[in-house]
């Protein structure tokens, strides 16, 4: 809240010449910051899909990787309340462990993504050449079904929680660097982008001081929808043998050990897929309700 | 039209350079050296040798990626480094299951969530409105191959109606064959049913504001009529946009499917490629999908013309 009217105290001073800007900042720097019952709902979930990850060890003391033979494919019961695998491993137990690798992949990819796309879509403008090069080379990158650029990354480069952000990564920054690039080519037109040309201002300045916060509201929206698809991506890529290495357990990687036996024991498939689930509804919740937040006339796609 | 057909086409032309360029530079992402990885433990140096120079990887880089694009063009996609067949050779055998499933899927698509949108825009906020919602957030929270298993634990391993897995091909029976395209394409519709739909309803809403329809109320026309003749086509345009962006979606939902159901398409040879590291079959996959995308979208772009006399270029 005071980081808005920071800034449009600094938009009056700076760009005096246009009173038109100046009113219209300031129009919306008074109005309260609506708290989109979206966003509560969102985040409560996550808390709770995170704290259950986080505090793993505290919530139980099975160790998600112990064999146990003698205890194979057992039905939900009171000591494993969600039952166990095929190698007598406790689902309950790989469930939680399994979100520190899902939301950690999602949250490290979607930051990655989001620094390279809004890096790529700041600077891209600046130059009629390097905007064509880089756009270019965004649309072709595009062009590659996001589920396949994934795999053809992680195939190569090998099966490692690090590969596979990093192709999620690759997938998703084309998309973010597009929707920066056309919210600064609409900022571009702004009168105190003038006004901080004539006032002398150097392009990294204008880029970070002027246009930077005014596309920051979208980047964060696209951060959390980045999130989502990055876990998205993870799943599919576990499941198919492309993601996560099965030593370590992410959500899409219990589920891909559950696809042998899901007849007989549906619960390997759906208790990893209902926390994906919840936690992907979370995060879209949690974006959905940012958009509407930030952008209530709902003018900005 | 001719000449807006070729400037489209010569657009398409750096789209896929620069597939291509990645495509080709996959090869060069590999830690180490890739011959050593695709050939195994057990390999000799004399099978490592071997696979180096059929990849051509003991010539310079730039020769090769001009070697490579020449047969790329001449319908050449290389070999497959564990069976030995041609690349294209092995992908069109396995064509007809997946195109099946995309089309399928495509169609399925379409039949329920253009209606649907169109009946949500009609009583907006009413009980198909609301449900439509629910629906997108849902659809958006689901991996497309839980909604596999879900679909195929009620319909085959409960209801027992259809086959759990496998594809029948066409030339089998006709019966046979829709009835093991059933599971698969309602799964990749789960994915882009609610996505046509909510599509459809807001582009419907926008051209239900237009003051035409308005006039064709007032002189009396029907709801039906309104909905379906005046305004349903100038709301086209958005609907066949999003089911061409969507087909990338599709690709990428069959591939995970077909492993669920277990259909012997491009999905499963691609999975299989994978395990055995066979570069040259995914690299040939990625090109001919992110290829086939672009000429979809290069289709849809024509398609405007057709939908919207207004649109000229």
């Amino acid at each position: 809240m005071s980081e808005r009217t920071d800034t449009a105290l600094r938009d009056l001073v700076t760009a005096r010449r246009s009173p038109e800007v100046a009113t219209l900042r300031l129009r919306r720097a008074r109005r309260p910051m609506p708290v989109a019952w979206e966003v509560l709902v969102g985040v409560g979930l996550l808390a709770v899909v995170a704290a259950l990850a986080i505090f793993a060890p505290l919530i139980t003391p099975i160790d998600p990787r112990a064999l146990a033979l003698d205890q194979r494919l057992l039905p939900p019961t009171a000591g494993h309340p969600f039952g166990t695998d095929d190698l007598g491993r406790d689902l309950f137990a790989r469930v939680l462990y399994g979100g520190r690798v899902s939301l950690g992949v999602g949250v490290a990819a979607a930051l990655l993504s989001a620094l390279a796309g809004a890096t790529l879509g700041l600077i891209a403008p600046v130059n009629r050449a390097l905007d064509m090069l880089i756009m270019r080379i965004v649309d072709g990158m595009m062009s590659i079904p996001a589920i396949l650029l994934a795999i053809a990354l992680v195939a190569v480069a090998g099966a490692s929680v690090e590969n596979v952000i990093i192709a999620v990564t690759v997938v998703e920054t084309p998309r973010i660097a597009r929707i920066i690039r056309a919210a600064v080519l609409s900022l571009r037109e702004r009168p105190f982008i003038d006004a901080a040309v004539t006032a002398g201002s150097s392009w990294p300045r204008i880029i970070l001081r002027h246009l930077l916060p005014g596309v920051a509201s979208q980047l964060i929206v696209q951060t959390a929808f980045v999130c989502a698809a990055a876990m998205m991506i993870e799943a599919g890529l576990s499941f198919i043998g492309a993601g996560t290495p099965p030593t370590t357990p992410s959500w899409g990687n219990i589920m891909a050990d559950g696809r042998s036996l899901w007849q007989i024991r549906p619960n390997l498939i759906f208790i990893p897929a209902a926390f994906l689930s919840a936690t992907l509804i979370g995060v879209n919740l949690v974006g959905d309700g940012l958009r509407k937040a930030l952008d209530p006339d709902g003018t900005r796609a | 039209m001719f000449a807006y057909a070729l400037r489209r086409l010569l657009l398409a032309v750096p789209v896929l350079g620069v597939i291509s360029v990645f495509v080709f530079s996959l090869l060069y992402l590999t830690p180490g050296d890739p011959a050593l990885v695709m050939a195994g433990d057990q390999a000799t140096p004399d099978d490592v040798e071997r696979i180096r120079v059929s990849l051509g990887l003991d010539r310079p880089p730039l020769e090769r990626f001009g070697g490579w694009i020449w047969r790329v063009l001449h319908g050449d996609l290389g070999h497959s480094i564990f069976s030995g067949q041609p690349v294209t050779y092995m992908i069109g055998q396995r064509l007809e299951p997946t195109l099946s499933i995309l089309a399928a899927g495509v169609i399925v698509s379409v039949l329920v969530g253009v209606p649907v949108g169109i009946a949500a825009a009609n009583r907006r906020g009413g009980p198909i409105d609301r449900t439509l919602s629910v629906a997108v957030a849902t659809s958006y929270a689901i991996p497309v191959f839980v909604a596999g298993y879900a679909l195929a634990f009620v319909f085959a391993s409960w209801l027992r109606w259809l086959p759990v897995e496998g594809f029948t091909p066409l030339e089998n029976g006709v019966g046979p064959y829709l009835r093991s395209l059933i599971l698969p394409a309602l799964t990749l519709s789960v994915l882009f049913t609610a996505l046509i739909a909510s599509v459809t309803r807001a582009s419907m809403l926008e051209t239900l504001s237009q003051d035409y329809v308005r006039t064709a109320a007032a002189k009396g026309a029907g709801r039906m009529r309104i909905l379906f003749h005046h305004a349903l086509k100038n709301a086209a345009v958005p609907i066949v946009t999003i089911v061409g962006g969507g087909v990338a979606t599709l690709i990428g939902g069959a591939v995970v499917i077909e492993n669920v159901f277990a259909i012997p398409g491009i999905g499963t040879m691609t999975v299989d490629a994978i395990l055995h590291r066979d570069y040259p079959v995914i690299q040939g996959v990625v090109l001919l999908t992110s290829a086939g995308y672009v000429l979809i979208n290069l289709l849809v772009d024509l398609c405007y013309v057709l939908l919207d006399p207004r649109i000229r270029y």
